[in-house]
Protein backbone atom coordinates (compact mmCIF):
# COMPACT_ATOMS: atom_id res chain seq x y z
CA UNK A 1 0.00 0.00 0.00
CA UNK A 2 1.50 3.28 -1.02
CA UNK A 3 0.98 6.49 1.22
CA UNK A 4 0.53 9.49 -0.37
CA UNK A 5 0.36 12.88 1.56
CA UNK A 6 -1.58 13.99 -1.26
CA UNK A 7 -5.44 13.54 -0.02
CA UNK A 8 -7.35 11.03 2.38
CA UNK A 9 -6.05 7.83 1.10
CA UNK A 10 -7.97 5.81 4.24
CA UNK A 11 -11.06 7.50 3.11
CA UNK A 12 -10.77 6.51 -0.63
CA UNK A 13 -9.85 2.91 0.03
CA UNK A 14 -12.54 2.34 2.24
CA UNK A 15 -14.59 3.90 -0.40
CA UNK A 16 -13.33 1.74 -3.30
CA UNK A 17 -13.40 -1.54 -2.01
CA UNK A 18 -9.18 -0.84 -1.81
CA UNK A 19 -8.75 -1.59 1.52
CA UNK A 20 -8.03 -4.92 3.45
CA UNK A 21 -10.72 -5.82 6.17
CA UNK A 22 -8.83 -9.10 7.69
CA UNK A 23 -6.12 -10.69 7.51
CA UNK A 24 -4.98 -14.63 7.07
CA UNK A 25 -2.53 -15.63 9.37
CA UNK A 26 0.38 -15.47 6.95
CA UNK A 27 -0.26 -11.79 6.13
CA UNK A 28 -1.82 -12.31 2.99
CA UNK A 29 -4.93 -10.40 2.72
CA UNK A 30 -8.52 -12.58 3.72
CA UNK A 31 -11.07 -10.46 3.09
CA UNK A 32 -11.74 -6.55 1.53
CA UNK A 33 -13.73 -4.01 2.14
CA UNK A 34 -17.09 -3.60 0.24
CA UNK A 35 -17.50 -0.93 -2.52
CA UNK A 36 -19.40 2.03 -1.01
CA UNK A 37 -21.59 4.24 -2.51
CA UNK A 38 -21.05 7.93 -2.65
CA UNK A 39 -23.34 10.81 -3.41
CA UNK A 40 -22.35 14.72 -3.60
CA UNK A 41 -24.38 16.68 -1.71
CA UNK A 42 -24.42 20.43 -1.97
CA UNK A 43 -21.07 20.27 -4.25
CA UNK A 44 -19.87 17.92 -0.94
CA UNK A 45 -18.86 13.94 -1.37
CA UNK A 46 -20.42 11.74 1.03
CA UNK A 47 -20.26 8.17 1.45
CA UNK A 48 -22.96 6.13 2.35
CA UNK A 49 -23.30 4.28 5.23
CA UNK A 50 -25.44 1.75 6.20
CA UNK A 51 -27.27 1.58 10.11
CA UNK A 52 -26.50 -1.27 11.98
CA UNK A 53 -29.93 -3.18 12.80
CA UNK A 54 -29.78 -4.40 16.24
CA UNK A 55 -31.98 -7.54 17.21
CA UNK A 56 -31.29 -6.92 20.80
CA UNK A 57 -29.46 -3.73 22.92
CA UNK A 58 -28.11 -4.39 26.25
CA UNK A 59 -28.14 -0.74 27.92
CA UNK A 60 -26.48 0.35 31.56
CA UNK A 61 -28.58 3.35 33.11
CA UNK A 62 -28.89 5.53 36.17
CA UNK A 63 -32.70 5.33 36.96
CA UNK A 64 -35.47 3.65 35.24
CA UNK A 65 -39.06 4.00 36.42
CA UNK A 66 -41.42 1.21 35.10
CA UNK A 67 -42.55 3.16 32.10
CA UNK A 68 -38.93 2.05 30.97
CA UNK A 69 -37.93 6.14 30.83
CA UNK A 70 -34.66 6.60 31.38
CA UNK A 71 -32.15 8.72 32.57
CA UNK A 72 -28.58 8.89 32.62
CA UNK A 73 -25.97 9.72 35.36
CA UNK A 74 -23.16 11.99 34.17
CA UNK A 75 -21.06 10.39 31.41
CA UNK A 76 -22.94 7.28 31.23
CA UNK A 77 -24.72 7.74 28.05
CA UNK A 78 -22.07 6.68 25.56
CA UNK A 79 -23.73 4.66 23.35
CA UNK A 80 -26.62 3.33 25.26
CA UNK A 81 -28.63 6.00 24.54
CA UNK A 82 -28.32 5.41 20.68
CA UNK A 83 -27.71 1.86 20.61
CA UNK A 84 -31.01 1.53 22.90
CA UNK A 85 -33.19 3.05 20.54
CA UNK A 86 -31.85 0.99 17.47
CA UNK A 87 -32.44 -2.16 18.76
CA UNK A 88 -35.95 -4.42 18.25
CA UNK A 89 -35.77 -5.43 22.16
CA UNK A 90 -33.96 -3.11 24.39
CA UNK A 91 -33.62 -4.59 27.63
CA UNK A 92 -32.03 -1.88 30.52
CA UNK A 93 -30.23 -2.60 33.75
CA UNK A 94 -31.06 0.44 36.26
CA UNK A 95 -29.01 1.28 38.91
CA UNK A 96 -32.00 2.92 40.56
CA UNK A 97 -35.58 1.99 39.61
CA UNK A 98 -37.88 4.76 40.48
CA UNK A 99 -41.70 5.56 40.39
CA UNK A 100 -43.43 6.51 37.07
CA UNK A 101 -43.15 10.25 37.67
CA UNK A 102 -39.80 10.65 39.79
CA UNK A 103 -37.82 11.71 36.57
CA UNK A 104 -38.70 14.92 35.58
CA UNK A 105 -40.05 14.71 32.10
CA UNK A 106 -37.48 17.07 30.74
CA UNK A 107 -34.78 14.64 32.57
CA UNK A 108 -35.42 11.65 30.28
CA UNK A 109 -32.99 10.51 27.91
CA UNK A 110 -33.99 7.22 27.01
CA UNK A 111 -37.76 7.21 26.24
CA UNK A 112 -39.61 4.29 27.55
CA UNK A 113 -41.23 3.94 23.82
CA UNK A 114 -38.26 2.08 23.06
CA UNK A 115 -37.97 0.08 25.98
CA UNK A 116 -38.82 -3.84 26.72
CA UNK A 117 -37.49 -4.51 29.92
CA UNK A 118 -36.06 -2.88 33.06
CA UNK A 119 -33.70 -4.80 35.38
CA UNK A 120 -32.11 -3.65 38.43
CA UNK A 121 -28.40 -3.44 38.43
CA UNK A 122 -26.30 -5.68 41.50
CA UNK A 123 -23.20 -5.55 40.11
CA UNK A 124 -20.80 -3.03 41.85
CA UNK A 125 -19.78 -0.34 40.13
CA UNK A 126 -15.98 0.08 39.28
CA UNK A 127 -13.44 2.62 38.56
CA UNK A 128 -10.99 1.30 35.69
CA UNK A 129 -8.22 3.70 35.56
CA UNK A 130 -7.90 5.80 38.65
CA UNK A 131 -6.05 8.78 37.73
CA UNK A 132 -5.33 11.72 39.98
CA UNK A 133 -4.48 15.62 39.66
CA UNK A 134 -0.82 15.98 40.00
CA UNK A 135 0.79 18.49 42.97
CA UNK A 136 2.02 21.73 40.57
CA UNK A 137 5.00 21.60 41.92
CA UNK A 138 5.65 18.03 41.71
CA UNK A 139 4.76 18.29 38.19
CA UNK A 140 7.59 20.74 37.91
CA UNK A 141 10.07 18.46 39.44
CA UNK A 142 8.97 15.63 37.42
CA UNK A 143 10.39 17.91 34.34
CA UNK A 144 13.65 17.90 35.46
CA UNK B 1 -1.97 26.36 34.72
CA UNK B 2 -4.80 23.23 35.38
CA UNK B 3 -3.43 20.43 37.11
CA UNK B 4 -3.01 17.03 35.00
CA UNK B 5 -1.37 14.12 36.29
CA UNK B 6 1.74 12.98 33.71
CA UNK B 7 2.89 9.79 33.27
CA UNK B 8 6.33 9.39 34.20
CA UNK B 9 8.69 12.15 34.63
CA UNK B 10 10.29 11.96 30.61
CA UNK B 11 12.25 15.08 29.64
CA UNK B 12 11.33 14.09 25.84
CA UNK B 13 7.18 13.28 26.48
CA UNK B 14 7.24 17.06 28.37
CA UNK B 15 8.97 18.83 25.17
CA UNK B 16 6.36 17.02 22.72
CA UNK B 17 3.08 17.87 24.80
CA UNK B 18 4.52 21.52 25.67
CA UNK B 19 5.21 22.20 21.90
CA UNK B 20 1.56 20.14 20.95
CA UNK B 21 0.51 22.96 23.95
CA UNK B 22 1.24 25.79 21.67
CA UNK B 23 -1.20 25.19 19.06
CA UNK B 24 -3.90 26.00 21.14
CA UNK B 25 -5.79 28.98 20.53
CA UNK B 26 -8.22 30.81 23.22
CA UNK B 27 -11.79 29.82 22.89
CA UNK B 28 -11.31 26.94 20.63
CA UNK B 29 -12.93 23.24 21.15
CA UNK B 30 -10.44 20.76 21.54
CA UNK B 31 -10.44 16.57 21.16
CA UNK B 32 -7.82 15.17 23.11
CA UNK B 33 -7.02 11.83 22.16
CA UNK B 34 -5.57 8.97 24.46
CA UNK B 35 -2.06 8.94 25.62
CA UNK B 36 0.36 12.48 25.92
CA UNK B 37 -2.88 14.66 24.48
CA UNK B 38 -4.49 14.37 27.68
CA UNK B 39 -1.52 16.22 29.86
CA UNK B 40 -1.61 19.21 26.74
CA UNK B 41 -3.77 21.05 29.16
CA UNK B 42 -1.44 21.69 31.68
CA UNK B 43 0.88 23.25 29.74
CA UNK B 44 -1.65 26.11 28.38
CA UNK B 45 -0.20 29.44 28.37
CA UNK B 46 -1.51 31.87 30.71
CA UNK B 47 -4.69 33.63 29.30
CA UNK B 48 -5.75 31.09 26.91
CA UNK B 49 -8.52 29.29 27.79
CA UNK B 50 -9.70 26.18 25.65
CA UNK B 51 -13.03 23.84 26.18
CA UNK B 52 -11.88 20.17 25.97
CA UNK B 53 -14.45 17.89 24.49
CA UNK B 54 -14.27 13.91 25.43
CA UNK B 55 -15.54 11.93 22.66
CA UNK B 56 -17.95 9.68 25.02
CA UNK B 57 -19.74 12.65 25.57
CA UNK B 58 -18.60 15.72 27.50
CA UNK B 59 -18.00 19.31 26.72
CA UNK B 60 -16.00 21.17 28.84
CA UNK B 61 -14.04 18.31 30.71
CA UNK B 62 -11.90 19.45 33.78
CA UNK B 63 -8.74 18.32 35.62
CA UNK B 64 -8.04 15.20 37.17
CA UNK B 65 -10.19 14.56 40.41
CA UNK B 66 -8.26 15.04 43.78
CA UNK B 67 -8.75 11.82 46.16
CA UNK B 68 -12.38 11.63 47.00
CA UNK B 69 -13.27 13.48 44.26
CA UNK B 70 -13.46 10.75 42.04
CA UNK B 71 -16.90 9.42 40.71
CA UNK B 72 -17.22 5.93 38.56
CA UNK B 73 -19.52 7.46 36.30
CA UNK B 74 -17.16 10.43 35.13
CA UNK B 75 -14.52 9.15 32.86
CA UNK B 76 -12.57 9.90 29.48
CA UNK B 77 -12.43 8.13 26.57
CA UNK B 78 -9.13 6.27 28.29
CA UNK B 79 -11.27 5.15 31.42
CA UNK B 80 -9.15 7.76 33.60
CA UNK B 81 -11.58 9.37 36.04
CA UNK B 82 -11.94 13.27 35.08
CA UNK B 83 -13.64 16.22 36.33
CA UNK B 84 -16.18 18.34 35.16
CA UNK B 85 -15.65 22.59 34.70
CA UNK B 86 -18.45 25.01 35.78
CA UNK B 87 -20.68 24.95 31.94
CA UNK B 88 -20.22 21.50 30.96
CA UNK B 89 -22.55 19.80 29.16
CA UNK B 90 -22.98 15.91 29.08
CA UNK B 91 -24.35 13.78 25.92
CA UNK B 92 -24.21 10.81 23.88
CA UNK B 93 -21.47 9.79 21.73
CA UNK B 94 -23.60 9.86 18.69
CA UNK B 95 -23.94 13.73 19.57
CA UNK B 96 -20.14 13.56 20.18
CA UNK B 97 -19.56 12.93 16.39
CA UNK B 98 -22.05 14.64 15.22
CA UNK B 99 -20.14 17.92 16.28
CA UNK B 100 -17.01 16.86 15.23
CA UNK B 101 -18.42 15.70 11.61
CA UNK B 102 -20.06 19.19 11.79
CA UNK B 103 -17.10 21.06 12.14
CA UNK B 104 -17.58 22.29 15.15
CA UNK B 105 -14.36 20.92 17.21
CA UNK B 106 -11.45 23.60 16.04
CA UNK B 107 -8.51 21.45 17.13
CA UNK B 108 -8.03 17.39 17.51
CA UNK B 109 -4.69 15.74 18.97
CA UNK B 110 -4.34 12.15 18.94
CA UNK B 111 -1.94 10.24 20.57
CA UNK B 112 -0.07 7.57 18.54
CA UNK B 113 2.75 4.90 19.28
CA UNK B 114 4.95 6.66 16.25
CA UNK B 115 4.13 9.42 13.68
CA UNK B 116 5.74 9.02 10.35
CA UNK B 117 7.07 12.82 8.81
CA UNK B 118 4.37 13.31 6.67
CA UNK B 119 1.73 12.63 9.30
CA UNK B 120 0.90 8.57 8.65
CA UNK B 121 0.67 6.88 11.88
CA UNK B 122 1.25 3.61 13.80
CA UNK B 123 -1.29 2.22 16.50
CA UNK B 124 -2.15 -1.14 18.08
CA UNK B 125 -2.81 -3.01 15.42
CA UNK B 126 0.08 -1.97 13.28
CA UNK B 127 -2.23 -0.57 10.26
CA UNK B 128 -0.57 2.72 8.88
CA UNK B 129 -3.36 5.64 9.09
CA UNK B 130 -3.10 8.91 7.58
CA UNK B 131 -3.56 11.69 9.75
CA UNK B 132 -6.30 14.61 9.13
CA UNK B 133 -6.72 17.60 10.05
CA UNK B 134 -9.94 18.69 11.62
Amino acid sequence: MNISRDGDLLTCEVQTGQLPMKYHPDGTVAVMSDVKETRDFKGKPFVMEESIAGDYAFVKVDKADRLGNCRFRKAQNNFNEVMGKNAQITIVEADHIVEVGEIAPEDIHLQGIYVKKVIQSTEEKKIEKLTFAKDPEKLLEAGE
Amino acid sequence: MLTLAVAGGDDKRERIIRRAAKEFRDGMYVNLGIGMPLAAPAFLPEGIEVILQSENGILGMGRYPRPGEEDPDLINPGKETVTLNVGASLFGSHESFGMIRAGRIDLTMLGALQVGMYGGMKNLRGRVQRLTRK
